[in-house]
């Protein structure tokens, strides 16, 4: 490739031009990346939410923290299962100043929706910046069920096919993938009846109009020990610290380990600098005090992974994901 | 305006076979329970169906006296309403391009003389005035986050 | 009793001047932001939500509880003065408020929406205190199947709400179930009905519906009539504002109803205020000794929704409180920022944490008292708002309307879908379709879907469960009482001037 004089002048000029615009100063020759103005945080569910939570966390963390040198204001674009969300960033091709919060369902949509043979944005068009912290998937039922854990109650499903009815978000969510699995694995068929909201389901478990039901460990502490609901089993490799007589699906049998995950991600194509600059200041985040407080109160496990390993663990993730869907029968036949 | 009720249970039928048809295409995704995500769309679209029709045959059967006799008022009022019609579906248009405020001072500017304003400077001030004042209370004040075109690197929001 | 001692603690926490003046600003954030279409009590809680950090949890909630009671109020004043309900509650004060506000009535319509408003928010306090244990049995004995019949009894009493046609309002009530299905289904997580566009992906909100159809439904139906159209202003001083002997007379019962039913439908998780607002509306109708004045501006029409609509946070309260279980969308914001706060929200709140949450109880019973006094005393200044002239004043609902709606989820596709409603709302008003029944069956039409698919699924695919099920069985006997009664009062009406005219 040639550059002659005057191509390079007006190369020159207009990006001097644009920099004077963006009032920044120019950041060229640079090897390094630094955010030259406020950051669009974006969070692909309603506000008052598990993930909300998140991004306001992280959010308040790098602004507070310096760990970024501009704002970060939260922006919420829920819908479609973050599908609006997804579409937004994924517009925003190659710009740096974008970023959403992610979680299971950034994975699990775009599976479904290509199995049932449509086109849509999936988690490989977007940059993964990296992954902080893990949601496990608690089995619940209500205190006074006559199953004294998870092993009797398995039998009991097996004793007698469809008589257990098991709420959880719609098909196709994570805990609606763990259910799948457990009935996979311990060869028994549930009632699967899909509720939108925990406030519904845990109305429903409590006044008997379910069995049992899956949930997040943090959302299901008050009712522990308030003795109306008991936890049964966990979805983890490890049995949680804060509930430790509570068995892994694992020990009892069903050899599955299923959690979502809290990470963050940016428009497709940046710059590889802006990806490092970004993994950096994540891997920050998760070593403050606020940080690691917030995990704690939401029962969550303390991770880190950066852009290479975090796509490379939502990969394997989509595989087992793909599999289990297939199992329940979604896709064209 | 007998006419127009015809109209309208044909225009109400077409949207029912349309949208009933589109519904028996709806994936239902795998084996969960035995009504699928397409029966309501159906069954409503089908109801609707036949309350259009219904509505057809009485607009029809009906004898004329019991409708109004016109549609529009007059043509001047109908000609208003096309013209803020129009005035706002340019808004809409370029609110990517061009940024939610300049939008709104289209809006201003084209709806205000169909009711009536006279003084151009009034409108002039008015459509300016607006979407600085949103500009404050929605974008700088409640935080959202408006579209800002043409006026992204002029004026941060934030 | 226990209860009421510490309600007086409660008030004791809450009545420091300092938590005073922040439950004053909750209570004035509220009323403007409730005002503004779009940015209804959850959005409005998450702008607060930053400010209040930090303080201590009793101040912050205290502050987010008069906000909450606040956006309440303000939603009226949008509904009765420009015909854009704000959120799904008050849409049923569209019908009879706007009419009051073009007869010169604003000021009357805003001051029985503020006292039964009031009278409905203390007296679902009381019932609070005193129901909370045995209200819990019967909101927990709700399955899929009653909630179906609940919401179905509910749809089949739309097409009686409104006067006119009532082929156009079954046929209003299927558009609006249609309107509300596109989007991610529920049950399957897959898109359907969303013709390839990734902005219908979301669905249609509520809110993109309610302010096309009325709001610029409203302003495009106006520039037709520009030339003839005023509002009928009088001049209103706070004593006008006051219902006069005749109106209390007529508004006792429609309030007392309204709360009852307000508090009943309240407790139930999920259900929240809008079925209230609309059952309190039918059951006015069909008391009243002159339904036909309903939707020309009838003040029970105003009176009983917004009972109901304040009635219905008292009962809300119920299975938070006592389950730990949100019952509408803004309860579950208040129970995140419980979180961030660092308290457990759920059952033990109450016994861990008296002091917060009567605190909280007794501020919400605070707010409600600053914000009628407030309210009383600004209706003169609201009601200013009819005597801008239309050519600024409609305008501004466009601006209004547009922002607003882009502000719920910050998305130009809803501004086209704004729109696409606001034509439909024109076409609607010239062929006189009543259009509450869309809006009440976009609410309505998801939660009736979703109970109809959970109900059957707990039955392997048999519709008997409805029928078998006492609850579901008896609600849904009503629905068909609802259905039959026009014919049946018809035949009867028939009957009587047949022997009116034999004698």
């Amino acid at each position: 490739m040639q550059f002659n004089v005057r191509s390079i002048r007006v190369i020159t000029l207009s990006v001097l031009v644009l920099s004077v615009l963006a009032l920044a100063p120019p950041a060229f020759g640079a090897a390094s990346f630094v955010p030259t103005r406020p950051i669009e945080f974006v969070c692909p569910s309603a506000a008052g939410g598990g993930l909300a939570r998140f991004s306001e966390t992280v959010g308040s963390i790098m602004e507070s923290e310096k760990f970024v040198p501009v704002a970060m204001p939260r922006i919420y674009k829920p819908g479609g299962g973050f599908a609006v969300a997804m579409a937004y960033i994924s517009e925003k091709k190659g710009n740096p100043h974008f970023l959403m919060s992610t979680s299971g369902p950034f994975v699990l949509t775009p599976l479904t929706v290509t199995l049932s043979g449509k086109k849509t944005i999936t988690h490989k068009d977007l940059t993964m910046i990296g992954i902080m912290g893990f949601d496990e998937v608690v089995m619940v039922v209500k205190n006074d069920a006559p199953w004294k854990d998870m092993k009797e109650l398995l039998a009991a499903a097996k004793a007698k096919p469809k008589s257990l009815r098991f709420g959880g978000s719609y098909v196709g969510s994570p805990d609606s993938l763990v259910v799948a699995s457990i009935a996979k694995a311990a060869g028994v068929e549930f009632l699967y009846v899909p509720f939108q909201g925990g406030g519904e389901m845990n109305a429903a478990l409590l006044g008997g109009h379910i069995d049992i039901m899956s949930s997040s460990p943090s959302d299901m502490m008050p009712h522990v020990e308030a003795k109306t609901m008991r936890m049964l089993a966990v979805a983890a490799d490890k049995r949680i610290p804060r509930f430790k007589d509570m068995p892994t699906l694992k020990e009892i049998g069903c050899d599955l380990v299923r959690r979502t995950h809290r990470g963050i991600a940016a428009p497709p194509g940046i710059s590889a600098e802006a990806v490092a600059y970004y993994e950096n200041a994540a891997r920050k985040v998760t070593e403050t005090g606020a940080f690691k407080k917030y995990l704690d109160d939401g029962i969550m496990t303390p991770v880190f992974m950066g852009s290479t390993q975090a796509s490379k663990f939502l990969d394997e993730y989509a595989d087992v994901a793909l599999n289990t869907m297939r199992d329940l029968g979604m896709g064209k036949k | 305006m007998k006419r127009a009720e015809q109209i309208l249970g044909i225009v109400l039928l077409l949207f029912a076979i349309y949208i009933g048809y589109e519904s028996t295409q709806i994936d239902t995704g795998g084996t969960i329970g035995s009504v699928g995500a397409g029966f309501i769309p159906f069954w409503m679209s089908v109801s609707l169906g036949i309350i259009s029709v219904a509505m057809l045959v009485q607009s029809i059967t009906l004898p004329s006296d019991r409708f109004a006799p016109t549609f529009f008022s007059e043509k001047t009022a109908r000609m208003q309403v096309l013209w803020v019609l129009a005035g706002y579906l340019v808004a809409v248009a370029v609110m990517k391009p061009l940024g939610m405020l300049i939008s709104l001072a289209i809006v201003m500017a084209t709806t205000m003389p169909a009711f009536g304003a006279r003084s151009w400077k009034v409108i002039a001030f008015t459509a300016i005035a607006t979407p600085v004042i949103v500009y404050i209370v929605f974008g700088h004040w409640l935080k959202v986050d408006l579209p800002m075109g043409i006026l992204e690197n002029v004026l941060s929001i934030y | 009793m226990e209860t009421f001692q510490q309600l007086l603690m409660g008030f004791h926490v809450a009545a420091t001047p300092f938590n005073l003046l922040l439950c004053f600003l909750g209570c004035v954030i509220g009323t403007i932001i409730g005002a503004l279409p779009g940015i209804g009590p959850a959005a409005g809680l998450s702008i607060l939500l930053p400010l209040t950090f930090g303080m201590n949890p009793t101040s912050g909630m205290i502050m987010m509880a008069g906000l909450y009671c606040g956006t309440m109020y303000g939603g009226t004043i949008t509904s009765v003065l420009i015909n854009v309900p704000g959120e799904a509650a008050s849409v049923m004060t569209c019908l009879d408020g706007y009419q009051m506000a073009m007869q010169g009535r604003a000021g009357k319509a805003l001051g029985i929406a503020a006292i039964g408003s009031f009278i409905a928010g203390t007296a679902s306090v009381v019932f609070l205190m005193l129901l909370a244990l045995p209200m819990v049995k019967f909101a927990l004995s709700f399955g899929p199947p009653e909630y179906f019949a609940l919401m179905l009894m509910g749809l089949c009493t739309v097409a009686g709400l409104t006067s006119g046609s009532v082929l156009k309002a079954l046929a209003g009530t299927c558009l609006g179930i249609l309107v509300a299905t596109p989007g991610m289904d529920a049950f399957s997580g897959l898109p359907r009905l969303t013709f390839g566009l990734t902005g219908l992906l979301g669905g249609i909100d509520f809110v993109v519906v309610a302010v096309g159809l009325f709001g610029i439904g409203e302003v495009l139906y106006n520039v037709e009539q520009s030339m003839e159209m005023k509002f009928l202003i009088e001049k209103i001083s706070i004593k006008e504002v006051w219902p006069n002997r005749a109106e209390w007379r007529a508004s006792v019962g429609p309030i007392t109803r309204g709360t009852l039913i307000g508090f009943l439908v309240g407790v139930l998780p999920g259900a929240g205020g809008t079925i209230a607002t609309f059952l309190s509306y039918a059951v006015e109708k069909r008391v009243s000794k002159h339904p036909e004045q309903f939707g020309k501006g009838a003040i029970e029409g105003v009176a009983a929704p917004e009972a109901a609509n304040n009635a219905s946070t008292g009962g809300a309260m119920v299975p938070l409180l006592t389950l730990g279980i949100p019952g509408s969308g803004t309860t579950a914001i208040m129970l995140g920022a419980l979180m961030m706060y660092g308290l457990q929200p759920g059952p033990l709140l109450f016994l861990k944490n008296p002091d917060f949450v009567w605190g909280v109880i007794a501020s919400m019973y605070i707010g409600n008292v600053m914000l009628v006094i407030m309210n009383m005393a600004c209706i003169p200044l609201f009601v200013k708002i009819c005597k801008i002239p239309n050519y600024f004043l409609m305008p501004f609902v466009i601006v209004f309307a547009t922002v607003g709606v882009y502000s719920v989820d910050g998305n130009i596709f809803d501004v086209w879908m704004l729109y696409v409603f606001g034509v439909m709302g024109y076409f609607m008003n010239k062929f006189g379709m009543p259009r509450a029944p869309v809006l009440l069956a976009v609410v309505l039409g998801p939660m009736v879907e979703r109970a109809l698919r959970q109900s059957l699924i707990l039955s392997q695919g048999s519709y008997d469960i409805f029928f078998t099920r006492p609850i579901s069985a008896v609600l849904l006997m009503m629905g068909l009482a609802a259905v039959l009664w026009p014919v049946f009062d018809m035949i009867w009406q028939r009957r009587r001037a047949r022997r009116m005219a034999g004698a």
